[in-house]
């Protein structure tokens, strides 16, 4: 790949870096990760959807267990830092997106689409 | 919100979409690019070869539909198999999709050098559902 690419990369990047919504999304994912509050509601989700997986293979899943899941989901989703997470990520994917138009536009196929590209559409 | 806010973030997105007009830009300029945009130039004034293309794309995803219901028959694989090998002995197709390929590892590449940039998946993030392919 030409040097002048590589460059281009990683000064586009830069700018995205410094946009405002970009830095709020970053802060509000490192509140998230280091929230230890939240931390331990979502090992305790992790663990009971496993617990509830196996009953529900055993077929001894109860109404109660499913009502505990949900209570325990909307504690993780009503949560102040996970709001506000999901509020930047959604600001944040909406300029991305903006930006994945221009480009587009200009290369006359999806960028984002070729370049995350692990997954084959069988074109 | 404010007008002096609304401006703001106006500017903020102009700024952000000049950037990404750019970059664009040197994507385009770039070798892989400009080879794709030839090879598929090519294609698109070859009769022929998109005739064929077309009959494989068509066959493919007849095959590909029939395979989730199992119903796929012997002489339908064949079939592809044959349009297959006649697609890679067409020059025309065989550099289209060769430009393709190494334009698409190009994407990657440069996806991969923003994502160590950025730390998340720049891509992955904005990528539609449906593939944008030609």
């Amino acid at each position: 790949m030409e040097a002048a690419l590589r460059d281009s990369a990683k000064k586009f990047a830069g700018v995205v870096r410094r946009e405002r919504v970009i830095r709020r999304f970053f802060e509000a994912r490192e509140a998230f990760e280091g929230n230890s509050e939240l931390y331990a509601l979502r090992v305790e989700y992790t663990r009971l959807v496993h617990e509830l997986r196996g009953k529900q293979s055993e077929g001894t899943l109860a109404e109660d267990d499913v009502a505990e899941l949900r209570e325990l989901e909307q504690k993780v989703n009503g949560h102040d830092v996970t709001k506000e997470l999901s509020e930047a990520q959604v600001q944040a994917g909406e300029m991305l997106q903006r930006c994945n138009t221009v480009i587009s536009e200009r290369l006359g196929f999806d960028y984002a689409s070729s370049a995350a590209a692990q997954r084959s559409c069988g074109c | 919100m404010s007008d002096t806010t609304d401006i703001a973030k106006q500017g903020e997105s102009t700024a952000i979409e000049e950037a990404a007009a750019e970059y664009a830009n040197a994507i385009a300029s770039g070798a892989a690019y400009r080879e794709y945009q030839a090879a598929y130039e090519a294609l698109q004034h070859d009769a022929e070869a998109m005739a064929l293309f077309a009959e494989y794309q068509r066959r493919n995803n007849y095959v590909q539909a029939a395979g989730q219901w199992g119903g796929v028959r012997e002489q339908d694989r064949a079939e592809l198999e044959r349009l297959e090998r006649e697609m890679n002995a067409n020059e025309t197709i065989a550099r289209y999709r060769e430009s393709q390929s190494a334009l698409v590892e190009e994407m990657q590449e440069l996806n991969a050098i923003m994502s160590d940039e950025l730390g998340f998946d720049l891509a992955a993030m904005v990528r539609p559902s449906s593939c944008g392919c030609h």
